[in-house]
C-alpha cells in the first residue's frame, strides 16, 4: 500500500480537505514510535490503496515548535510515497516558503492551493503553469469548500499514486533554513502571484469593527458563548437523559430478566456494575456529540481566534491563552468536552495547565448536588446567595491553580495567532468532526470508565466480616475525613461521586435507607449544615468523575499528569475544607 | 521605536528583531522580516494583544514579544 502524507499550514483548511477525501473512513491512531495521533484513512486513488495522513499544521519546517518536529520526525523514520501540501492562495508570499521546504526533502509533492475562491475575491492573480514550474512540483488550484478545481486535484492524486517510484524518507539536511527558503519564494511568485495594489475591504473587517470591539466585542462574546452553551445542553440535555432513561428501561425490563437465572451477586455486579458503567459512558455521546459540532462552528467560522483575542489580557496573566478561556466555560456544562475541547491548543504546556484548572468548573452533574443541599437546608431567600458562593469557589479555585502552576507549565513558544477571514463552516466537515471526536473518547475512555465503575461496585459488594470494603475504608479514612466534618458514611458517597456526581444523591439515599424523596429529610436529621457544607465544598472540588479522569488520561498521555490532576484537588479540596470546617464550627 | 509603541492604525515597517532562535523562527514564519512592511489594524484592551496586518494576513501578538522588534514608522 502506498503511503500520502498530508501537510500544511494551520487554517489552510487542510483537515476539511481531508475530510473531503476520506470522509468517515478515516481512523486516529499513535503513530508509531511517537506519542502523538494522526488522522489517517484509506482510500482508492487511480487503481491504488493509499494511506493518507494528516499532519499537524505546522508553520515553518524547520522551526522549533512541538508539531514541527512532529512533522520532521514522522516524515523521516517513515517511507511516504508522495506529500499533498495545502496552501492557502491568497497567503502566498507568507506560506509559499513552507511548500519549498517540504520539496527539498525529495518526496513527491503535490502543491495544493486551497481557498481559490477567497483569492479571488482578493483580486489576486496567480499564474499556476509558471509557478509550478518555477517550483518543480506540479500544482494545482482548488478550492475545496465549493469542490472547484476538484478534477483536476483527483487527477493529480492519481497520477501520484500511479508512479512506481519506491517510497523514500524525507532529507531532512536538504531543507532551507526559514530566510533562505523565503528568498527563494519571493523569487518564485515574482510574476506568477499578484496581489492587487489595495486590498479590497473584507466583510470580515467590518464584522471585526463590532465583534472585536473593545466592549461590545466582549458583550457579544457572552452572548455568543451562552448561545453554545445552552445550545450544547439544551440539546444534549435531554438526549442525555433520554439516553439514560432508555436505557434503564432495558436493565429494567430485558436485562434484568435476562440475567435473573444468574447468582445474586453476579447479578447485580453485571446490572449495577457493567451495566452502570456503560450506561455512564453511553450516555455522554450526545452531549459530546452537540458540543463539538458547535465547537467546530465556533472555531472553523474564523471566531475562537477573535475570542482569544478578546479575552487573552487576562488569561495571559494566569499563564494561559484565550482559547483556555472558552474551554474553561465550557467546562460549567461538563468538563469531559471541555478536556478534549483543549486540542485547539497546539503547545503542550499550555494544554496541560488548562486541563488541570477545567476540572473546577462547576459542571450541570455537580450542580445538581449543590442546589439540593442549598434548598434543602437554606432557606429560599438564602439558597441562590449559596449557589453562587460554590461558584465564586469554583473560579476561584480554578484561577488559584492556574497561578500555582503556570510556571511549572509555562509557554515555550511565541504566542502568535493567525486571525483568519470569517468562513461558512462546511456542514459535512464538522460532522465529521463531532463524529470522529465523539468515538475517539468511546475507544480510549470506555475500558478505563468500566474499570472504574466495576472497581467501586466491588468495594461497596465485597464483605468483610459484617461490613464491605467501602465501610471499611471510610473507617480507615476516618481520621482524614473527621477534621473536615465529613461523616464516614458519607465517604462512601464520595466514593459514588467518583464514578459520577449523578448517581452520588441516589447513592445517598440508599446510604440513609430512604427512598429519594426522603433525601432531604434524612439529610436534614443526620447532617448539620456546616458538615453538609463542608461535604458539598468537597464535592465540587476533590474530582469531576471518572469520565473526566480519562479524558485528561486521554488527552495527555500520561499517567502520572492524571495522577497529579487528581491528587491535586483532592488535597485542595481536603484543605480547603478543614478551613472552612475549622473555622464554621467554632463561629456558630 | 519598538512594535509595542505604534498607535492603532499605524503603518511600519520591521527593522530588527532582537529574539532567540526559536522565537525568531515562529515571527519570520508569520512574515515579520527586516524590511516587511505592516499596518496595526487594533489593540485589545487591558494591554491585551496586537492585531497586525502583514501582506494578506491578519494575526495576534502579545505586547511583550512586541517589544522585542524594532520599527520604523511609514507615512
Amino acid at each position: 500500500m502506498k503511503r500520502f502524507a498530508l501537510i500544511g499550514q494551520p487554517n489552510t483548511g487542510k483537515s476539511s480537505l481531508f475530510n473531503r477525501l476520506t470522509g468517515l473512513s478515516q481512523r486516529v491512531g499513535n503513530w508509531p514510535g511517537l506519542t502523538v495521533e494522526l488522522a489517517h484513512a484509506k482510500l482508492l486513488l487511480g487503481g491504488q490503496m493509499v494511506e493518507l495522513v494528516d499532519l499537524p499544521g505546522i508553520h515553518d519546517l524547520s522551526g522549533y515548535t512541538e508539531d514541527e518536529a512532529v512533522v520532521r520526525d514522522v516524515l523521516s523514520a517513515t517511507a511516504f510515497d508522495a506529500q499533498l501540501i495545502v496552501l492557502n492562495a491568497a497567503q502566498l508570499d507568507r506560506q509559499l516558503p513552507l511548500a519549498i521546504q517540504a520539496i527539498a526533502t525529495g518526496i513527491p509533492a503535490l502543491v495544493v492551493l486551497n481557498m481559490a475562491d477567497e483569492a479571488e475575491l482578493l483580486g489576486i492573480d496567480i499564474n499556476t503553469q509558471q509557478l509550478a514550474a518555477k517550483l518543480g512540483a506540479p500544482l494545482v488550484l482548488v478550492s475545496s469548500k465549493r469542490m472547484q478545481g476538484w478534477d483536476a486535484f483527483k487527477k493529480g492524486l492519481d497520477s501520484l499514486a500511479r508512479t512506481p517510484q519506491p517510497a523514500v524518507n524525507a532529507r531532512l539536511d536538504a531543507i532551507a533554513d526559514t530566510r533562505t527558503a523565503q528568498n527563494h519564494a519571493r523569487q518564485a511568485l515574482a510574476g506568477s502571484w499578484h496581489l492587487p495594489p489595495t486590498l479590497p475591504a473584507r466583510l470580515s473587517h467590518r464584522l471585526d469593527h463590532y465583534l472585536m470591539h473593545p466592549l461590545l466585542g466582549l458583550v457579544l462574546f457572552v452572548l455568543i458563548m451562552a448561545l453554545v452553551f445552552n445550545g450544547t445542553y439544551l440539546l444534549g440535555g435531554p438526549l442525555q437523559d433520554g439516553l439514560g432513561s432508555a436505557l434503564d428501561w432495558l436493565k429494567n425490563h430485558w436485562l434484568a430478566a435476562a440475567v435473573s437465572p444468574l447468582p445474586t451477586w453476579l447479578q447485580s455486579l453485571l446490572l449495577d456494575g457493567v451495566w452502570q458503567g456503560l450506561s455512564t459512558v453511553l450516555t455522554f455521546a450526545p452531549i459530546l456529540f452537540v458540543f463539538f459540532v458547535l465547537m467546530a462552528l465556533v472555531e472553523d467560522s474564523g471566531y475562537l481566534a477573535r475570542a482569544a483575542y478578546l479575552t487573552d489580557a487576562l488569561m495571559s496573566r494566569l499563564g494561559l491563552d484565550g482559547r483556555a478561556f472558552v474551554m474553561q466555560l465550557m467546562g460549567f456544562g461538563c468538563n469531559v468536552p471541555a478536556i478534549m475541547g483543549t486540542r485547539v491548543m497546539r503547545e503542550k504546556k499550555q494544554r496541560l495547565l488548562s486541563m488541570l484548572i477545567i476540572p473546577f468548573s462547576l459542571c450541570s452533574a455537580r450542580l445538581q448536588v449543590v442546589v439540593f443541599f442549598a434548598s434543602t437546608l437554606f432557606s429560599p431567600a438564602v439558597a441562590p446567595w449559596v449557589l453562587m458562593a460554590f461558584y465564586v469557589v469554583s473560579i476561584a479555585v480554578a484561577i488559584l491553580t492556574a497561578l500555582v502552576f503556570k510556571h511549572k507549565y509555562c509557554a515555550s513558544e511565541a504566542y502568535l495567532m493567525e486571525v483568519p477571514p470569517y468562513r461558512l463552516p462546511g456542514f459535512k466537515h464538522v460532522l465529521t468532526r463531532a463524529y470522529g471526536e465523539v468515538r475517539a473518547f468511546f475507544e480510549l475512555a470506555s475500558t478505563f470508565i468500566l474499570l472504574g465503575v466495576v472497581l467501586v461496585w466491588l468495594m461497596t459488594h465485597i464483605y468483610l466480616g459484617e461490613h464491605t470494603l467501602a465501610d471499611h475504608l471510610g473507617t480507615l479514612l476516618s481520621p482524614v475525613l473527621d477534621p473536615i466534618g465529613i461523616r464516614h458514611e458519607l465517604a462512601i458517597a464520595l466514593l459514588f461521586g467518583f464514578v459520577a456526581k449523578e448517581i452520588l444523591l441516589g447513592s445517598l439515599a440508599v446510604i440513609y435507607g430512604v427512598s429519594d424523596a426522603g433525601l432531604a429529610g434524612a439529610v436534614m436529621q443526620h447532617l448539620d449544615w456546616v458538615s453538609a457544607m463542608s461535604f458539598v465544598l468537597f464535592t465540587l472540588i476533590y474530582v469531576p468523575c471518572l469520565s473526566t479522569v480519562a479524558a485528561i488520561r486521554r488527552e495527555s498521555h500520561s499517567l502520572s499528569f492524571t495522577a497529579l490532576s487528581v491528587s491535586w484537588s483532592v488535597a485542595l479540596a481536603w484543605v480547603l475544607c478543614l478551613v472552612f470546617y475549622q473555622i464554621t464550627s467554632r463561629l456558630v | 521605536m519598538t512594535l509595542d509603541r505604534l498607535r492603532t492604525g499605524a503603518h511600519g515597517m520591521v527593522t530588527r528583531l532582537n529574539l532567540d532562535e526559536d522565537t525568531l523562527h515562529r515571527v519570520m514564519a508569520f512574515g515579520l522580516i527586516p524590511g516587511q512592511t505592516f499596518h496595526i489594524t487594533r489593540r485589545a484592551a487591558f494591554g491585551g494583544p496586537i492585531m497586525l496586518e502583514v501582506g494578506t494576513t491578519h494575526f495576534m501578538l502579545r505586547g511583550k514579544l512586541a517589544r522585542q522588534i524594532e520599527v520604523q514608522t511609514r507615512a
